[in-house]
């Protein structure tokens, strides 16, 4: 017993581990993400390798996915886009979730004018017309993963933003916090160790929403031109250039699209799942 | 500058503490004055509303918005707290001066463990590294009565039980052997016999550490064992300071005598109606210039209507805010 906060990290994973969905999810993502990684050793094709004799080919032993309208193998790019894809999602929602909960926690602690300015400010954010300030800001920086993280995440920490403060506010008033206070705690203190544990719950949901936004906002970029340039395949722009063929090529979309999906879907129940696991008072089955 | 060995651990000197809110200014503390010798227990008993709490508090600096403390002194060992700038109160805060809420099933934190609660303020006032912050923190939950203390402190609180929590909350107090403890109506939420097994911890705790007590109440019964005086408040104000017997068996002040009187005793006759006190908690929003309990008074006449009684000696210790205190038995 030397260590007061190693048991709740073994029941953490402990809890975690029931939770069969998040378990498989977190398996699913992991492997996704792994070969995804490894797209250079194992996709049967270079990414960019136009084969003109067999373009638009619906899947076959060749082309597990079928190919593209330059004989591009379909497997190669959506494993390629992959790379892109979770890696932009990952570090926007990070990035815009960690931004949103510092100002909504600030704002809703410490109250009075600051909160009023902070607020104001998400307000604002929020009205700005996301396409102009796209256009303006992806002008200025090049089409670079880390770029374009920070800005989808600039675009969407408000939600978190707001629903931080709105807990922060209901838990300030806690008695346990006045308590805290009572006993010494300073302000950084209270707010990190006493009034943030109590809202990772909505802080971890934002987040994995955040990563399934962060994908289809980069997708809205690559189509506008914005994004990561072609050749250079992302999961977003494959789905954008099998817009026009979407009837007679259906699986131009349907791969891309059940990438995105899965992993979408695979982070929302790793959230899910976190979330319980994170809350002590759940019953110990 | 040296202080004599019995001076008082806190004095507090007419303390004044008004909350501007926008139906008006509401006199929540209008001018009391206290003192707790070294290990000595003072009850502050008082009705709802009579402003015991903010009393309490604002000797903490606790006085939540938008309540200001306006005027006083509070001295703990001759430096007046209110004075402090936030860093120092910190300091004085948990380690001279410890808190008990009132409702233990919210005062400790539902997503920490008991122990990260308990080691935080050891860890931070006393600098104690964690493996002896952790053992001090199972040594203090036996202190406090609680069994098998060191699988304890890897439970969360919703696995204790209201009791139990309060045990907790009353080892976090003591933790850094504070001077003074202020115990907020701290058996409210529990149950009679868990109420009395609280109370007797606290008044062994008192005996073996020497602290001074300062418990908030509005229950006379409960304290009567437990402190050696009580001031009973009223619209913000001391309306009578008495060691604990002399209180019991010669109330001076018409509002006390009331108290004692609304209270169930076992010897008296079966079928008895206990009494109540005639009239209306007082409007604090009003700034007295009358005694505050005169609309209520049995025993009021035209002076009480135009001049506020002072808290005057009525001997051996004793003090009433009334201009008729009374002498004989109720």
């Amino acid at each position: 017993m030397s260590d007061s906060s190693r048991p709740r990290r073994h029941s953490v994973w402990k809890r975690l581990r029931r939770h069969r969905l998040a378990v498989l999810s977190l398996v699913i993502f992991a492997v996704l993400t792994i070969v995804c990684l490894a797209a250079p050793l194992i996709a049967p094709y270079e990414f960019d390798a136009i084969d003109l004799d067999s373009v638009r080919q619906s899947p076959s032993a060749a082309h597990l996915m079928g190919t593209d309208d330059l004989g591009r193998d379909l497997l190669t790019r959506v494993l390629y886009g992959g790379r892109v894809s979770i890696l932009i999602g990952l570090l926007a929602a990070l990035i815009g979730t960690g931004l949103g909960a510092a100002i909504g926690s600030v704002a809703g602690y410490f109250g009075g004018r600051l909160e009023g300015l902070l607020m104001r400010l998400t307000d604002i954010a929020f009205a700005i017309p996301t396409l102009p300030l796209l256009i303006v800001l992806a002008s200025y920086t090049q089409a670079a993963v880390v770029s374009m993280a920070l800005i989808i995440a600039f675009l969407s920490w408000m939600t978190t933003a707001r629903v931080v403060r709105g807990e922060v506010l209901s838990i300030k008033e806690m008695t346990y916090v006045e308590a805290a206070r009572g006993l010494g705690a300073g302000h950084t203190r209270i707010l990190g160790r006493h009034i943030l544990p109590n809202v990772v719950g909505p802080i971890l949901v934002g987040a994995t929403l955040a990563v399934g936004n962060a994908i289809i906002l980069e997708s809205s970029l690559s189509f506008l031109g914005l994004g990561v340039q072609p050749p250079v395949p992302t999961w977003g722009n494959l789905l954008m250039d099998a817009q026009a063929t979407m009837a007679t090529k259906p699986w131009l979309t349907v791969f891309p699209g059940l990438a995105i999906l899965l992993v979408v879907l695979a982070v929302n129940f790793i959230g899910d799942g976190l979330q319980d696991a994170l809350d002590p008072t759940a019953r110990d089955i | 500058m040296t202080r004599p060995a019995d001076a008082p651990v806190l004095e507090v000197r007419d303390l004044v503490t008004r909350f501007h809110t926008e139906g008006g200014i509401v006199h929540a503390v209008s001018g009391i004055s206290y003192s707790l010798a070294q290990g000595e227990a003072l009850a502050l008993v008082g009705e709802s509303g009579s402003g015991k709490t903010v009393a309490a508090l604002s000797v903490l600096g606790l006085v939540p918005h938008p309540g200001v403390v306006e005027g006083g002194e509070a001295l703990l060992h001759g430096r007046d707290l209110l004075d402090l700038t936030d860093r120092a109160w910190r300091d004085v805060r948990g380690r001279q001066v410890a808190m008990i809420f009132q409702d233990p099933l919210t005062s400790l934190n539902p997503v920490l463990t008991i122990g990260r609660q308990m080691t935080e303020i050891l860890r931070h006032h006393l600098d104690l590294p964690r493996e002896a912050a952790n053992r001090r923190a199972a040594e203090l939950l036996e202190r406090v009565g609680i069994p098998d203390a060191i699988s304890r402190l890897s439970d969360y609180p919703h696995q204790l039980s209201g009791g139990q929590r309060q045990r907790v909350m009353i080892a976090i107090a003591l933790s850094c052997e504070p001077d003074v403890l202020i115990a907020d109506e701290p058996t409210t939420a529990l149950d009679v016999t868990v109420q009395a097994q609280i109370v007797e911890l606290v008044k062994e705790l008192r005996r073996d550490l020497g602290m001074a007590v300062l418990w908030i109440t509005h229950d006379l019964a409960l304290v009567a064992g437990l402190v050696d005086r009580v001031a009973v408040m009223y619209a913000g104000r001391i309306v009578e300071i008495a060691p604990v017997d002399r209180l019991f068996s010669q109330p001076r002040h018409p509002y006390t005598r009331g108290l004692l009187r609304s209270m169930p005793s076992i010897d008296e006759a079966p079928g008895r109606r206990l009494e109540s006190i005639e009239g209306a908690p007082p409007d604090l929003t009003q700034d007295f210039s009358s005694c505050p309990f005169a609309p209520r008074c049995p025993l009021a006449e035209d002076r009480c209507d135009r001049e506020i009684p002072p808290l005057l000696s009525t001997g051996e210790g004793s003090a009433s805010a009334c201009w008729f205190p009374q002498s004989v038995r109720p």
